[in-house]
C-alpha cells in the first residue's frame, strides 16, 4: 500500500514504479483479522470534481474469508454514492483508489463487507474547496470516449502483490444543476457505470460507480500475481457502450 | 496620481535617485552580511515578506494608507517581472522587457525597499531574520507566492537546470521562448500542467494556446502535447475548448499526471505508464506556498498552503502575521494576479486599522482574469465576492460570451491600470 | 518630461499637505467608501484615476451618473462581463459611499496622448453634442437622464461607448438613450475617434 504520507501529500503521489505492494504482516493468514478501514483523503481537497481517495483494510484474502466489498458515500451530497467495489481473494489484497466528486466536502463514510463477519464502517471528514475559477465543460464534447489503458510491471513473480491501474477517457456528468437553492435535474447523467476486471475467464474485480466518480477516472487495485494469464479490463457507460483491454501476464525470466 | 510609465521605471530603476523626491536613504545591499538589528526600530513599522502582485501592492497601501507607519519590504529579485502577458513572450508578441519594472514607484511612496531574501520569522519575539541579521515588526505581511514539489516528479531536482517550468516570470520565460522557438518544425513540444491547486489556473492553457498559435504560424508541422494531471481544463474550460479548435497542432490528455522524466532520453512518463518523447519540455511542477511560509509553519495540516482570516488575511495560526496571495486557502477564489492585488490592498488597509486600534471594515477581493487565446484574441472570467459570517462568498461569475478583440483591448487597460496600482 | 514633472509636484505638494494637516492617520483612504472601493483601483486607477485608454476616469464623476452606471451594469442593460460582477459587489458593500467616494476625488485629465488634428475635427463634429452636453462638455446630472460629463475621459473609452450607442448594444430599450442612438446612427465610424479626441482633451 502506499505509504499514506506519501498519499496525502499532494494527493496522487508520485509513486516508483514498478510498485510491488509489501506483503501483508507476517502471520497474518490466520491470524485475527482486523475489520479497521484505512481511509486516505487529503486534508483539503482543491478539485471538487477529483477528490482522491484511498482505502483498504488489513485482512487475509483467502477463499473461505476474504474482504467482498468497500462501499463508498458522502450523504450530503446530491450524488452521495460514489461508488462500489468488489474484491475476490485474487486481489490478494482489500485496496482501492479512485477519484470522486464531492459538492462541499463532509463525512465520507465506507461500508466494508466481510464474507465472514458482515459489514463494518468507517468515516473521515474532508473539507473541499473551490478555486473560483473552475467552469462547467462543454456539455457537447463527446470525442474523447474510450482508449482503456491497463498498467502493470512487465514481468512479475507468482504471489507478488502488485498495484494495477487502469484508466479510461470518459465524461463523468451528474446531469444536475443548482438552481433557486437546491439541485435538479437538467440533463440524464452521463458516465462509466461499471468495470469489470477478469483473469482469463474468472471475474476477479467489479467496480460499480455512479456519476460522482470523476471524469477520465484513474482506478488502481491489488492483484496477486499469477503465474501466467491474461488480465482483461471492460468499462461500460450509463449507455451501454463498452470499453475493453487487455494485458498479457508473462512469467518472469527464472 | 503618479502616472507609471515603463521608460521611467527602467531609466529610475537603474539609478535610484533621479525623481526620487520621497525617496528615504537608500538602504543598498551591503558587502559585509548584516548583523544584528539591521534596522532599529523607531515607531510602528510593518515587514512586507516579497515584492510581487501581493506584498508591492499592500507595502505601497500601507503607506497610503498610514504614512506615519514605516514600511520595510523584502525582495530579492531587483526588478519585478509580470507572470501576467508573459506568455506572450513565448509566442513572440511580446517582449520581456515590456513587462519589466524596478520599484522605485515604491520608494517615492516611501516603501523601504530592502533587495534581500527573509531566511525566517520568529513570531514569538516578533521578526524576521534576514541572513545573520534580523529586522523587528509590529505587523507582518507575507506573501510569498509560490515554490516547487520537485520531488513529486521523479527525475526532476536532478535536471532543474535544463527542464524549465517559466511559471515565475524572467530568465526562464527568455530560455523557455528560445528553446521554442530554435525547436525544429515537425518537433514536439510537451507541457505538462500539474494538479490543482497551482498558481493561476487558466495559466498553462493560455500558453498553449500562445505555443500553437507560434507553431501554427511558424513551424507548421510542430505539434504541442498537454499532458494534464487534471481530470479536465481546469479553468474557462468551454472557451478554452472553443478557442483550441483552431489549433489541430494541440493534442489534449487530461488524467495523465507525469510520473517521472528521463531529460537525457528526453521523455517523460504518466502515471498511466505512457511514454512521451519531447523535443522541448515545459514541465509545470506541483506547487505549494512560498519557501518561507513553509518554514514558519504558516501552512496547515498539508504543509502547502497557509489558512488566513477571510478579512484581515491574519495567519490562523501565527497572531500578527498575515499571508496574502497565492500562498493562501480557504478563500473560493482563485490563485491569481488580480486575487492578490486586492488582498494586498485589503490586508494593508486592515493592518492600519489594527495597529491605531480601530475596527476593520469588511472588504472582499474581486478577481479578473484575462488569457489571450491567439495574437489578438482574448477571453476572461470575472468573480465577484461578498462577506458572510466572517466569510468570503462568492457572489456571480461571469464568463466572456467567447474570444474577441474587444476582450484584448481590455485586457492592456487592466494591465496598464493594475501595474500602475500595484508598482506605481 | 515636464507633464511628469509637473504631475510629480502635484503629488508632493499633496503629501505635504496632507501631512502638514496633523493627525496619525490623514490619508487618502480615510473616506468611508475609500475601503470599500478598494477592488476598483485593479482597473480603474486609485481613486478612480485610470491609467490606461480602455477604463473610465471614476474621479470626479458625478454620484447620479455613477449610480446609473452600476445598476444598469448589475442589470445586465449595460453589457460588460467584467462590470456585471463587480456592479454587484458595489450594490453589496454600499453604492452611496462609493459613489460620494468618487465623486469627491479631483478629476485629472486621461494621460493617454491625443493628436491635435482629430481634436481640432472633433470640435468641429461636436456642435450636434452640445445640446445635450453642453459648450464645456460637462454634461448635466441634474436632469432626468443624467448626462455625463466627458472632459478628460480616455479617448479609447469614449470611442468604444460611441460604437456602443450606434449599434445599439448599450442599454437597449432604455427610452432616454432613443434619442443618442439616432444621433450617433448618424455619424460615421470615423469621426467617433476625433469626437473622442475632442471631449477628451477637454478640462
Amino acid at each position: 500500500m502506499l505509504e499514506r504520507r506519501k498519499f496525502l501529500a499532494g494527493a496522487l503521489a508520485a509513486g516508483l514504479w514498478p510498485i510491488l505492494l509489501p506483503r501483508p504482516a507476517a502471520g497474518q493468514a490466520g491470524a485475527e483479522a482486523t475489520h479497521r478501514i484505512e481511509i486516505d483523503l487529503p486534508v483539503l481537497a482543491e478539485d471538487p470534481a477529483a477528490v482522491p481517495l484511498q482505502v483498504s483494510v488489513e485482512h487475509p484474502m483467502e477463499p473461505e474469508h476474504f474482504i467482498r466489498s468497500l462501499d463508498v458515500s458522502l450523504e450530503t451530497d446530491p450524488v452521495p454514492h460514489k461508488g462500489k467495489f468488489l474484491f475476490t481473494p485474487a486481489n490478494g489484497r482489500a485496496w482501492v483508489v479512485f477519484q470522486f466528486r464531492s459538492g462541499i466536502g463532509g463525512t465520507v463514510k465506507v461500508v466494508g463487507e466481510c464474507t465472514r463477519h458482515g459489514r463494518f464502517t468507517a468515516t473521515r471528514e474532508v473539507r473541499v474547496t473551490d478555486g473560483g475559477c473552475s467552469t462547467t465543460p462543454d456539455r457537447t464534447a463527446r470525442e474523447r470516449l474510450g482508449n482503456p489503458l491497463i498498467r502493470l510491471p512487465r514481468s512479475l513473480r507468482p504471489g507478488d502483490m502488485v498495484e494495477v491501474r487502469t484508466k479510461v477517457d470518459h465524461n463523468s456528468y451528474t446531469g444536475l444543476a443548482f438552481r433557486g437553492g437546491k439541485f435538479v435535474r437538467e440533463q440524464p447523467e452521463f458516465y462509466v457505470r461499471q468495470m469489470l476486471v477478469f483473469l482469463d475467464d474468472q471475474k476477479i474485480s467489479e467496480f460499480q460507480m455512479t456519476s460522482a466518480v470523476s471524469p477520465n477516472p484513474v482506478i488502481r487495485f491489488a492483484l496477486k500475481a499469477p503465474a501466467r494469464g491474461t488480465l482483461r479490463v471492460s468499462f461500460t457507460n450509463s449507455e451501454g457502450r463498452r470499453w475493453e483491454t487487455t494485458q498479457v501476464i508473462r512469467p518472469a525470466a527464472s | 496620481m503618479m502616472t507609471l510609465s515603463r521608460r521611467e521605471f527602467l531609466r529610475a530603476s537603474g539609478t535610484g535617485a533621479g525623481l526620487g523626491l520621497l525617496a528615504t536613504a537608500g538602504i543598498t545591499a551591503c558587502a559585509a552580511p548584516m548583523k544584528g538589528d539591521i534596522m532599529p526600530k523607531m515607531g510602528r513599522r510593518v515587514v512586507v515578506i516579497g515584492g510581487g502582485w501581493g506584498g508591492a501592492t499592500a507595502a505601497k497601501y500601507v503607506r497610503l494608507a498610514d504614512p506615519s507607519i514605516e514600511v520595510i519590504l523584502l525582495e530579492p529579485n531587483k526588478e519585478f517581472v509580470s507572470c501576467p502577458f508573459s506568455n506572450l513572450v513565448l509566442s513572440g508578441l511580446m517582449s520581456i522587457d515590456s513587462m519589466t519594472f524596478g520599484y522605485d514607484g515604491l520608494r517615492r511612496h516611501g516603501v523601504k525597499v530592502l533587495h534581500e531574501m527573509a531566511t525566517a520569522i520568529e513570531p514569538d519575539a516578533r521578526r524576521v531574520r534576514v541572513g545573520e541579521g534580523y529586522l523587528q515588526y509590529d505587523r507582518l505581511i507575507v506573501s510569498p507566492g509560490v515554490d516547487f514539489l520537485w520531488e513529486q516528479v521523479d527525475g526532476l531536482s536532478a535536471a532543474r537546470d535544463s527542464v524549465l517550468h517559466a511559471w515565475k516570470a524572467g530568465p526562464q520565460t527568455v530560455q523557455l521562448a528560445g528553446q521554442l522557438h530554435a525547436m525544429a518544425d515537425g518537433g514536439v513540444f510537451v507541457l505538462t500542467v500539474p494538479p490543482v491547486a497551482y498558481r493561476c489556473p487558466p495559466g498553462p492553457y493560455e500558453r498553449v494556446c500562445q505555443v500553437a498559435w507560434y507553431l501554427k504560424t511558424n513551424k507548421p508541422r510542430a505539434k504541442i502535447l498537454v499532458l494534464d494531471a487534471n481530470k479536465n481544463i481546469v479553468s474557462k474550460t468551454g472557451l478554452f475548448q472553443a478557442a483550441w479548435k483552431a489549433y489541430p497542432n494541440i493534442e489534449y490528455r487530461p488524467a495523465s499526471r507525469v510520473e517521472k522524466i528521463d531529460s537525457r532520453a528526453r521523455e517523460v512518463t504518466t502515471e498511466i505508464g505512457d511514454k512521451v518523447k519531447y523535443d522541448v519540455i515545459n514541465l509545470i511542477p506541483p506547487q505549494r506556498a512560498g519557501t518561507i511560509a513553509v518554514q514558519a509553519d504558516l501552512v496547515g495540516a498539508d504543509k502547502r498552503w497557509c489558512e488566513v482570516n477571510h478579512l484581515t488575511y491574519e495567519s490562523v495560526k501565527h497572531k500578527g502575521i498575515h499571508v496574502i496571495g497565492d500562498s493562501t486557502t480557504g478563500l473560493p477564489v482563485p490563485k491569481s494576479g488580480n486575487i492578490a492585488n486586492a488582498m494586498g490592498k485589503i490586508c494593508a488597509v486592515a493592518v492600519v486599522h489594527l495597529l491605531n486600534g480601530k475596527e476593520v471594515p469588511p472588504m472582499a477581493p474581486g478577481n479578473t482574469c484575462y488569457s489571450w487565446v491567439s495574437d489578438r484574441e482574448a477571453i476572461a472570467v470575472v468573480n465577484a465576492y461578498k462577506i458572510e459570517n466572517g466569510k468570503v462568498v462568492q457572489i456571480e461569475q461571469k464568463l466572456t460570451p467567447g474570444a474577441s478583440a474587444a476582450v484584448a483591448q481590455n485586457s492592456i487597460g487592466w494591465r496598464t491600470s493594475i501595474w500602475n496600482d500595484i508598482l506605481g | 518630461m515636464p507633464t511628469l514633472y509637473r504631475l510629480l509636484i502635484g503629488y508632493v505638494s499633496l503629501i505635504l499637505i496632507l501631512a502638514a494637516g496633523g493627525g496619525a492617520s490623514a490619508g487618502p483612504l480615510d473616506a468611508p467608501g475609500a475601503a470599500k472601493a478598494l477592488a476598483c483601483s485593479a482597473c480603474h486607477g486609485f481613486a478612480g484615476a485610470s491609467p490606461s485608454d480602455t477604463m473610465p476616469i471614476l474621479a470626479g464623476m458625478s454620484p447620479a451618473y455613477f449610480k446609473k452606471a452600476i445598476q444598469d451594469y448589475a442589470g445586465g442593460k449595460r453589457l460588460s462581463p467584467e462590470m456585471e460582477p463587480y456592479s454587484k459587489m458595489v450594490l453589496q458593500f454600499g453604492l452611496d459611499d462609493i459613489a460620494a467616494y468618487f465623486a469627491s476625488q479631483k478629476r485629472q485629465p486621461t494621460p493617454i496622448m491625443l493628436d491635435p488634428g482629430a481634436i481640432a475635427r472633433g470640435k468641429v463634429a461636436s456642435v450636434q453634442c452640445v445640446i445635450c452636453h453642453g459648450v464645456d462638455g460637462k454634461g448635466d446630472p441634474t436632469r432626468a437622464i443624467v448626462i455625463p460629463d466627458l472632459t478628460s475621459q480616455p479617448p479609447g473609452y469614449l470611442r468604444s461607448q460611441m460604437l456602443q450607442f450606434k449599434a445599439g448594444g448599450r442599454s437597449s430599450g432604455d427610452e432616454s438613450l432613443k434619442a443618442l442612438k439616432a444621433l450617433m446612427r448618424e455619424i460615421p465610424d470615423e469621426t467617433f475617434a476625433d469626437l473622442a479626441a475632442y471631449y477628451s482633451s477637454l478640462r
